[in-house]
């Protein structure tokens, strides 16, 4: 009997628990249970024998929680424990004379992934990869009870890199629909059967009748066979026992059959009394004569983020502002690793209802792919948009489709051998969607025609790399019209030829048009309008721009997309409750706004009360006035800070009120740059400050905290982050050219990281001064490791920068 | 919500915020609220008294320590109780913190003062449930000398991350952030009167609340 084989059959059923059973042998609660492969195994293969018996196609072997983090503490290896539970499992089904197959079973490491937790991706793909390899004599490989899709991507590309064994995951979902890591099930089956599974499904946390509406969802989702491992219903805390019997659990499983569920079988709770039942159950369905349900969004391409799907069946909005090209601050962003401002730009444009954003990091002189991982990362740890991995270079595509949690879009391939021939596969590997561009060997052709033909090519080769066609967008290229004024029209005819006669979804970057005109903005948003109407289905522009916003919804109004108006009226509604609410949360809702006679008064007062809007406009109208921008920062600023400081030590003012004083003082810098910047006049730089949160900690908003203030009194701070390794502080020292270093920890176990760290910096640089701070610390603990300052709160951390800076 | 715990959280030190700081409680109030998806976890068990460790019958769990030890006096079974905001309150307030710093720590002092709240309630539920018992206050795993090491094997006990998705990591933080793991102990007669002091908090020499000469609010 294989796989393949058993998907030809009209159900296949798997076995029950194994925790459960072992418990009601005596097994201690907490305990290794796969050590009893090797100190138990009659034990183990008796109950796969029950399983047999009661009819189990498929059995898991005893290695669910057999990784190497689990295993720390025990005297037994990996290695160990998973070929003795394939063995047992082996044995079992020759002794009990049946036929079935042995599967790898492998639960979740335990430890949540970065950035929500502190394990990396690439030590997950290693904990699965040792797995996979262990169990090289198991039959099929069963990913399952997982919560985060993260560590379901890397434990299958372990299993695809490293095996070709097939591959069935399944997932425990909660009855709001999503995993406790709020993962959708609309996305888990869009990146799962991107990645290339077998089947997919749902396993433990509830009983088979909670369950019913979660594969209801799952089927619309996917057309991969599904696969439904229940618990006996819901547990009793008290007793431990579930309120299922055998016989209601296989009337309840009875109720799948029409969601086409190829794979049946039992978890927590369940015995082989559940299999035994199940098989009488499904035995006496007549499959052949079942209505099934189908997959609901068949053929409509969808990105997804693991809480987040885009479903592309009218036209989205793809932002274009994570991008350096031609944006200063940005590209000062990428080389001081400010990720925080980067992901400002991503909450930005959301706000402003992009429904995917385009991510490029690429800059002459800071590591991409590093950088673009970084990104990524950061960004899935705050935002449920979908993501579109923009870059030309294999390496750093591969790098970031590795770690990008979800179904993402590829910017881009084009019509060159060269590209169709490294970004395909990728595309094809990871599961993506892709854009492909209209140019090739001899560029960009001038005619629709020749742009057409070009599209009709990265089509087919996608299609020859197993690409569903729907996953390929083409972009046929807005060029600049002031330049070639031909150009439009060709493009808006390839696009609506691409879209009629290939069937494909159409992407174009708008706002080139424009180039070298007036009035840009009314040329974007006309050449926008015009081609959604000639079929665009993904623009790639500037969100916040609202004429533009305002023609993208506008077109979906006349075009009876958004029906009602719906959106349309909350967009526009919804702007000015927005601002509103905003004033509320970050200005002082006393509307009489900032008090003081003269405006330097008034700049004074805005920032002592933390008026955020005011200090911005009373910055501007000084420096208009023709205020000296230092005099403003030595004169106003500083001094108002130092007194918000001052109050604070004396317990006048409290740490929210400092902040608000600091964020407002913070705005008022921002025009002042800006304003440098524009008369090319020397930046404020009072010195470079790395700032960390050490290995193994990831309570950052102290280090946060203190960052705002710094940066307030002019030091540029180069932010590692949290959970930092000491090397990652000790290469950015060097990198920067840096002279004091701030490190934070808040629990009492990170300290020994917050020590390593120091030793490590104090082994390679003579002259750094570094000061720590955070709850656990104490100043006789920061002197013990050898720090030079121990900094109460952030206002000290000021104090000290100033004393190490002069 | 408990107003005096969150203003000492944010540093207040008995005094009242002013109005604009009180509007951003409210709104981060009602904020953490909506971002919860909070669950827990527990189960219970019967103890036997060791020279400093007291054993968790039935599991291979072994509660050190001088603290624990005379924290269960007189009990003679433990509730092991797991607790959790969940995953999406992280994120709220990391998104806070690229809107509005001050914001962010308002929003995570309010959610740390959420998370005892609901431990209260859970304890005010059990307290019904098992009404001729008579409860412990909740020890946390870390508090005094009961080692915080033994976090992975008690979330394991509890089966945490697959009912709850709590987890732990080598330095043995949880996540979600906003989580809690403690023990309370349970007995038939009347216990003595402890309440929780600074004396088996395991903060004491560092705590910012102890050297202004008050406490945390236990």
């Amino acid at each position: 009997m294989d796989f393949n084989s058993l998907l030809n059959k009209d159900y296949v059923l798997l076995d029950g628990a194994m925790g459960t059973m072992l418990q009601r042998r005596g097994l201690k609660i907490g305990g290794l249970c796969e050590e009893l492969n090797i100190t138990d195994k009659e034990l183990i293969k008796d109950i796969h024998k029950l399983y047999l018996n009661a009819g189990a196609d498929i059995i898991y072997a005893n290695t669910f929680g057999a990784n190497p983090y689990k295993l720390s503490k025990s005297q037994y290896s990996v290695e160990d424990l998973i070929t003795a539970g394939i063995n047992n499992a082996k044995e079992a089904v020759v002794e009990s004379g049946k036929e079935a197959l042995v599967a790898l079973d492998l639960g979740p490491i335990g430890q949540m992934l970065e950035p929500t937790g502190t394990l990396p991706f690439d030590t997950a793909y290693e904990y699965y990869k040792r797995q996979m390899l262990a169990g090289s004599k198991a039959d099929v490989i069963v990913i399952e009870t997982q919560t985060d899709l993260m560590e379901v991507k890397a434990a299958v590309l372990a299993a695809k890199e490293n095996t070709d064994k097939p591959i069935i995951v399944t997932m425990t979902f909660e009855e709001n629909m999503r995993t406790f890591t709020g993962c959708a099930i609309s996305s888990m089956a869009l990146t799962l059967e991107g990645l290339g599974v077998c089947a997919i499904g749902i396993n433990c946390s509830l009983g088979p009748k909670e369950l019913l509406p979660v594969v209801c969802e799952l089927r619309k989702w996917t057309s991969l066979p599904l696969c439904l491992i229940p618990n006996a219903g819901l547990p009793d805390p008290e007793t431990n026992t579930y309120n299922v019997t055998p016989q209601e659990f296989a009337s309840l499983m009875k109720e799948f059959v029409k969601y086409n569920v190829k794979f049946y079988g039992g978890c927590c709770g369940t015995n082989e009394e559940f299999i035994f039942e199940l098989k009488n159950t499904l035995e006496n369905i007549d499959f052949t004569n079942t209505e099934v349900v189908e997959q609901e969004f068949k053929g409509i391409p969808a990105v997804c983020s693991a809480t987040n799907v885009c479903l592309i069946d009218e036209p989205r909005v793809i932002g274009e502002r994570i991008n350096p090209t031609g944006k200063k601050k940005f590209k000062e962003a990428l080389l001081n690793n400010d990720i925080n401002y980067i992901l400002g730009q991503a909450v930005e444009q959301i706000n402003a209802n992009a429904d995917i954003l385009d991510v490029n990091v690429g800059l002459p002189g800071i590591d991409e792919k590093e950088m673009i991982i970084s990104v990524i990362k950061a960004l899935q740890e705050v935002i449920d948009v979908p993501l579109q991995i923009d870059s030309t270079i294999p390496e750093v595509l591969e790098g970031a489709l590795r770690i990008y949690n979800g179904k993402p879009i590829v910017n881009s391939v084009n019509g060159e051998e060269k590209s169709l021939s490294t970004v395909l596969p990728l595309v094809k590997k990871y599961g993506a969607c892709v854009v492909g561009l209209t140019l090739d060997e001899n560029g960009i052709p001038k005619t629709s025609e020749g742009r057409f033909e070009i599209a009709k090519k990265i089509m087919e080769r996608a299609i020859s790399y197993g690409i569903p066609k729907e996953n390929v967008f083409i972009d046929c290229l807005t060029l600049t019209v002031s330049a070639e004024q031909e150009g439009a029209k060709e493009t808006l005819t390839a696009l609506n030829r691409v879209k009629n006669e290939l069937g494909l979804k159409t992407v174009l970057g708008v706002s080139n048009i424009s180039f070298g005109l007036p009035n840009r903005e009314l040329i974007n948003s006309t050449f926008l309008t015009m081609a959604l109407n000639s079929g665009l289905d993904l623009p790639i522009m500037n969100p916040n721009i609202h004429s533009m916003m305002g023609a993208f919804m506008g077109y979906k109004v006349l075009n009876a997309i958004d029906v009602n108006s719906t959106n349309f009226v909350s967009y526009f509604g919804d702007k000015t409750i927005k601002t509103s609410v905003d004033n509320k949360m970050s200005v002082n809702t006393d509307s009489k706004g900032a008090s003081g006679d003269t405006k330097e008064e008034k700049l004074v007062n805005a920032i002592e009360t933390g008026l955020k809007v005011e200090a911005t406009n009373y910055t501007r109208e000084l420096i208009n006035d023709g205020y000296n921008t230092m005099d403003l920062v030595n004169n106003i600023l500083i001094p108002a800070l130092d007194k918000a400081g001052t109050q604070f030590e004396q317990g006048k003012i409290f740490l929210p009120q400092l902040i608000l004083s600091a964020t407002a003082a913070q705005n008022a810098f921002e025009v002042i740059k800006e304003s440098l910047s524009k008369s090319g006049e020397k930046q404020i730089e009072r010195g470079k400050i790395v700032l960390a949160t050490v290995k193994g900690d990831i309570h950052d908003i102290g280090k946060n905290i203190v960052k705002v203030l710094l940066e307030n009194y002019g030091y540029t701070v180069i932010d590692l982050g949290k959970d930092v390794d000491p090397s990652k502080v000790v290469e950015a020292v060097k990198q920067h050219n840096v002279k004091l270093v701030g490190l934070s920890a808040l629990m009492t176990t990170t300290l020994g990281s917050m020590e390593d760290t120091i030793k490590l910096i104090r082994e390679n640089f003579d002259d750094v001064k570094v000061m720590v701070g955070g709850a656990v610390l104490t100043p006789e603990y920061a002197k013990k490791i050898d720090a030079n300052f121990y900094a109460k709160d952030a206002k000290e951390a000021v104090d000290i920068a100033k004393k190490v800076f002069g | 919500m408990n107003d005096k715990l969150i203003y000492k959280y944010l540093g207040y030190k008995g005094n009242i915020p002013d109005e604009n700081v009180l509007n951003i409680i409210k709104l981060c109030k009602q904020e953490v609220l909506e971002n919860e998806n909070s669950g827990y976890v527990y189960k219970v068990f019967d103890i036997e008294f060791k020279e400093d460790s007291v054993e968790v019958l039935g599991t291979n769990l072994s509660l050190t320590g001088k603290s624990i030890t005379n924290h269960l006096k007189g009990c003679n079974a433990v509730i092991l109780l797991c607790a959790t905001l969940g995953m999406q309150v992280d994120k709220y307030i990391k998104l806070c913190e690229l809107k509005d710093m001050s914001k962010a720590l308002i929003a995570d002092s309010v959610a740390s003062v959420r998370i005892d709240d609901f431990c209260d309630d859970i304890e005010t539920e059990l307290k019904e449930k098992y009404k001729d018992m008579y409860f412990t206050y909740r020890f946390g795993l870390g508090y005094g000398d009961l080692p915080l090491k033994l976090e992975p094997i008690f979330l394991n006990i509890l089966d945490a991350g697959k009912v709850i998705g709590v987890t732990t990591n080598e330095s043995f933080l949880l996540t979600p952030r906003k989580s809690v793991a403690c023990v309370i102990g349970l007995s038939k007669n009347p216990l003595d009167k402890k309440s929780r002091g600074c004396v088996t908090c395991n903060m004491k020499d560092v705590c910012q609340y102890r050297a202004d000469g008050g406490h945390c609010g236990f």
